[in-house]
């Protein structure tokens, strides 16, 4: 349905936008539903054969009551094996939405991933499958074993009437039913002693509310790392957390990556974070990645005024500022985004070009990509 | 916890004080007394009888003297003589409690069993047709009235398709013993029963389908799934525990209220429980009747919050009571 249609009088045509949602949502589920797909559906041939995980053209999108909001419009990028991968952006660019369209996550019925593929190596058999196109029954097996989640919210993320040692035990009784209660309690705890749980015998008995943030956290790292993971995909997992738990907890992670040999996919605003941890590091805006690059291309030569923006707003130790650099507006509304540069409203270095379409991406070196319409010769 | 279901327990009986005094005054400003009922229209009944049977009664005192020797009597557990039945309060709820709990009791059980499982399908399909269609079943049980609904089924399955018996709890023309008794009890049973559990399953699924879309929101839920374990794990064990906090309390809840009767249902179904006597008597302006079932339904009532507070502490492991 055209964009007009949806207006009737200047106004939103409420019904016919619900109309539609209804047409689209069940499109995509009766698709998902599907219990006997054959694998040559879903498999497929990876570009590189170093990366993990491709995101090739992910579109997730939300058909909401006031229209489609497309909270992941067009992502590419790599995961190569056993690197870190930083996805930073403000709230509501659309990092955390394809982490959850990668575990297959995403809030159903509303959210719904319309298009592009998310190509993942499979360490056994060594076939290459498209997440995005895998039945349910499929992706199942393979969340929490090889692609495995942290969330940003350990308050709120384990189930507050069931103990630790069950809600650990489960995860991995599920993938693993061979193994007997003793087996599976013996691995709860050696995991739990991985992570740094002193008392790891008593911590299974208790409620997550008898547990501090950082407790929680590490009981969810735990259950990430329960059955080795090629993957770890970390949703701001320190954004709750007070800094020095923070730093306790990426130490961990670090840590615990190169043990399992797993690549992590780190979600993040926080800069500092980003520095510390990633090899890669991917930046979003408004749904879409302006820049992508190593952590010396992005750190040295930020290339796309919203990562100089970004970079100029972390405050720096010894320098003294009246107050501290924000990038002015905001960003723009989800639903009607035009088809120029997202940004260009809020840039400090438009050029004639930025009325255009949307830019192209500008390939600064092998590894260094930049969306922008700026002169980047001259730098 | 003890401590507190003390406190609790001390609290309740100063409200019932306050529920008490309330109720003598409402009673007691009532128009037409039973003295009044019981003369009106008789016309060998000269003042002085009328005075005298008042003063029999202990109608003759003013309000404040009339709860004082009701009270000071109640706190003793003598709660009198009803005036319309001639017998002791005590002796008439004891038993009618009962015949309102066999009737309450099935009514109970097939409300949560129909109820809750429906507002879990319901909230795992939201805005399904199947949705609607439980939604729209739900709301007209919980806004039809009772009496209205009573009537319906009496005219449909009693007098039309003559299936079951309009009203009574027993064939009076039979002297059943046994298990056929038990028989002809159930099956004067059904109409109210059905009648009741229609009325009723909608609180709880209405509830149980709320709670559940709630809980199935959060964080936890995400994690159960980012795990890898199967919907239906998600659903009937993350999701269900969660779910049935608050719908155990209102079930811890309602325990009480099994005993005090369905004032409208007992009465259109002319099934002699408590429910119905209350009716008779609060009509008749029995006082000593309508204080003391009144005040066990407050009781039952106030009983209810209690259980419903202990239970929360019982199946939500953070709730510790203070």
């Amino acid at each position: 349905m055209s964009e007009q249609a949806k207006t009737k009088n200047g106004k939103l045509d409420l019904r016919a936008i619900a109309k539609a949602n209804r047409a689209e949502i069940k499109k995509y589920e009766t698709a998902k539903k599907k219990h006997h797909a054959s694998p040559s559906e879903y498999q497929t041939k990876m570009r590189d054969s170093n990366n993990l995980i491709e995101f090739d053209n992910l579109q997730t999108y939300f058909f909401t009551d006031i229209g489609t909001v497309k909270a992941v419009n067009g992502v590419s990028f790599d995961i190569p094996r056993g690197s870190t991968i930083a996805v930073v952006g403000e709230s509501g660019c659309g990092k955390s939405v394809t982490s959850l369209s990668l575990m297959r996550l995403v809030q159903g019925p509303q959210g719904q991933i319309v298009g592009g593929s998310i190509r993942y190596q499979q360490s056994s058999g060594g076939q290459a499958i498209d997440l995005t196109k895998l039945p349910d029954e499929e992706i199942r097996k393979i969340r929490g074993k090889e692609i495995a989640m942290i969330f940003q919210e350990p308050m709120t993320s384990l189930n507050p009437v069931f103990r630790i040692g069950k809600q650990l035990g489960e995860a991995i009784h599920i993938h693993l039913p061979e193994l007997s209660k003793e087996e599976v309690h013996k691995r709860t705890v050696a995991l739990l002693e991985m992570v740094g749980i002193a008392r790891a015998e008593g911590i299974t008995k208790s409620y997550p509310h008898e547990l501090s943030g950082g407790m929680r956290q590490r009981v969810m790292i735990a259950m990430a790392l329960a059955l080795d993971p090629q993957l770890i995909v970390a949703d701001e997992p320190t954004t709750a957390l007070d800094v020095t738990i923070q730093a306790q907890i990426l130490d961990l992670l670090r840590e615990l990556k190169d043990k399992i040999n797993a690549s992590i996919m780190l979600i993040t605003h926080d800069l500092g974070v980003v520095a510390e941890m990633a090899d890669y590091v991917v930046v979003m805006y408004a749904g879409r990645v302006i820049e992508q690059g190593t952590a010396e291309d992005i750190y040295d030569r930020p290339a796309h005024p919203y990562t100089i923006g970004l970079l100029g707003s972390i405050p720096v130790i010894g320098r003294k500022v009246e107050e501290l650099y924000s990038i002015p507006g905001n960003v723009p509304n989800p639903i009607h985004m035009p088809d120029t540069c997202y940004f260009k409203e809020r840039c400090e270095r438009c050029v004639a070009a930025c009325d255009g379409n949307y830019p192209d991406v500008v390939e600064l070196s092998d590894t260094h990509k930049v969306w922008c319409y700026r002169d980047f010769s001259k730098r | 916890m003890w401590q507190y279901i003390v406190r609790r327990i001390f609290i309740s009986v100063m409200i019932l004080f306050g529920i008490s005094i309330l109720l003598y005054i409402l009673i007691r400003s009532m128009p037409g007394d039973y003295i009044t009922m019981m003369t009106t229209g008789k016309n060998n009944v000269t003042p002085a009888m009328v005075e005298h049977l008042r003063h029999l009664y202990g109608l003759d005192t003013n309000i404040p003297q009339g709860y004082f020797n009701w009270i000071s009597r109640a706190i003793q557990g003598d709660f009198g003589v009803s005036f319309f039945y001639q017998r002791p309060v005590a002796d008439i709820i004891g038993e009618k409690v009962l015949v309102s709990f066999t009737l309450a009791l099935p009514v109970f059980i097939l409300t949560i069993l129909i109820g809750v499982p429906l507002g879990i399908i319901s909230a795992t399909r939201p805005y399904s047709k199947l949705d609607y269609a439980i939604t729209t079943i739900a709301f007209v049980g919980i806004s039809v009235p009772s009496f209205f609904l009573a009537v319906v089924l009496k005219r449909v399955f009693a007098y039309g398709l003559k299936w079951f018996p309009p009203f009574g709890m027993v064939t009076a023309t039979e002297d059943y013993t046994g298990f056929a008794l038990f028989m002809d009890k159930s099956w004067h049973l059904v109409l109210p029963i059905v009648c009741l559990t229609f009325i009723g399953i909608g609180s709880y699924m209405r509830y149980a389908r709320s709670n559940m879309l709630e809980v199935l929101d959060t964080d936890y839920i995400r994690t159960a799934r980012a795990k890898g374990l199967p919907e239906g794990t998600v659903i009937y064990s993350h999701a269900f525990r969660n779910t049935l906090i608050p719908i155990v309390t209102i079930i811890g809840g309602s325990i009480p209220g099994l005993f005090a009767g369905a004032m409208i249902t007992e009465n259109l179904f002319q099934i002699p429980g408590i429910g119905w006597y209350g009716y008779q008597s609060l009509t008749n302006g029995d006082i000593p009747f309508v204080m003391a079932f009144n005040l066990f339904v407050a009781a039952l009532t106030l009983l209810g919050n209690l259980l419903a507070d202990i239970s929360y502490a019982l199946v939500d492991p953070r709730i510790r009571l203070k």
